[in-house]
């Protein structure tokens, strides 16, 4: 898929772990092994408002886009 | 949703009944088929006081009636995956668009087993007929009713495009984060 997701690089900054990210973003640890492993198909702004608020990031520092 | 899967649990076990019994209550119209026909309760193909059964015409029309009869248990079978999932809370899995899409093609199927029964049927059931009565008769009929059925299969198979088409939307949800 186009879209890198690089959530694991920011939680291994910020040192924080999935679980606690999902407690605070208000989704389940499954969903956000979803957005981690690459499976999402979607994903909504309020979601990424949370994640960049979180690990105080931009969205740029989660999403990456590389050609196929 | 709750609503939805305890409905489903009484179907399903309904669908199931019918289903176990379909094939005993086939095989005891064949063997109690003379008291049946004379309590007026039959209705064949052939003229009921042409009919001469014995023990071989009778095993050879239940024979013949299998094969409408697979048809519904087929039918049946597709209807009690789909209640079970919906028991589970799959709505619109993969699963239950392929069911219905099989038990749509079930209607077609039901017609053309009608049309093959029919004349095996009113054959099987005059070849005993004694010496001078050998009136061996095929009928063959499509009526209204094998019309409104061809047209509710195909109804149940655009459905299943619309169940198809939910899966898709619905996997599309189960991915969105």
């Amino acid at each position: 898929m186009p879209i890198i997701i690089n959530l694991d690089v920011m939680l291994a900054k910020r040192k924080m772990r999935s679980n606690r990210l999902a407690q605070l973003i208000g989704i389940t640890e499954q969903n956000l092994s979803i957005l981690k492993n690459g499976r999402a198909k979607a994903v909504r702004l309020s979601t990424l408002e949370a994640i960049c608020k979180h690990l105080n990031c931009q969205p740029g520092d989660i999403l990456e886009f590389q050609e196929e | 949703m709750y609503k939805l899967k305890k409905t489903s649990h009484k179907i399903r076990l309904f669908l199931e009944t019918i289903f176990y019994l379909a094939p005993i209550v086939t095989a005891l119209f064949w063997i109690f088929f003379n008291t049946l026909s004379k309590a007026g309760m039959v209705q064949m193909p052939v003229p009921l006081h042409l009919i001469h059964l014995t023990a071989f015409t009778t095993l050879l029309a239940f024979g013949i009636s299998l094969l409408p009869l697979g048809v519904a248990m087929f039918a049946l079978h597709q209807l009690i995956t789909v209640f079970k999932n919906y028991e589970k809370g799959q709505i619109f899995c993969l699963e239950n668009a392929k069911c219905y899409r099989k038990l749509g093609f079930s209607f077609f199927a039901w017609v053309i087993s009608g049309l093959i029964t029919q004349p095996l049927l009113s054959l099987a059931l005059t070849l005993a007929n004694p010496p001078g009565e050998h009136l061996r008769m095929i009928t063959l009929s499509f009526n209204g009713g094998d019309f409104a059925t061809l047209l509710v299969g195909g109804i149940v198979i655009i459905i299943s495009w619309v169940m198809m088409e939910g899966h898709k939307l619905a996997e599309e949800q189960a991915h969105t984060v």
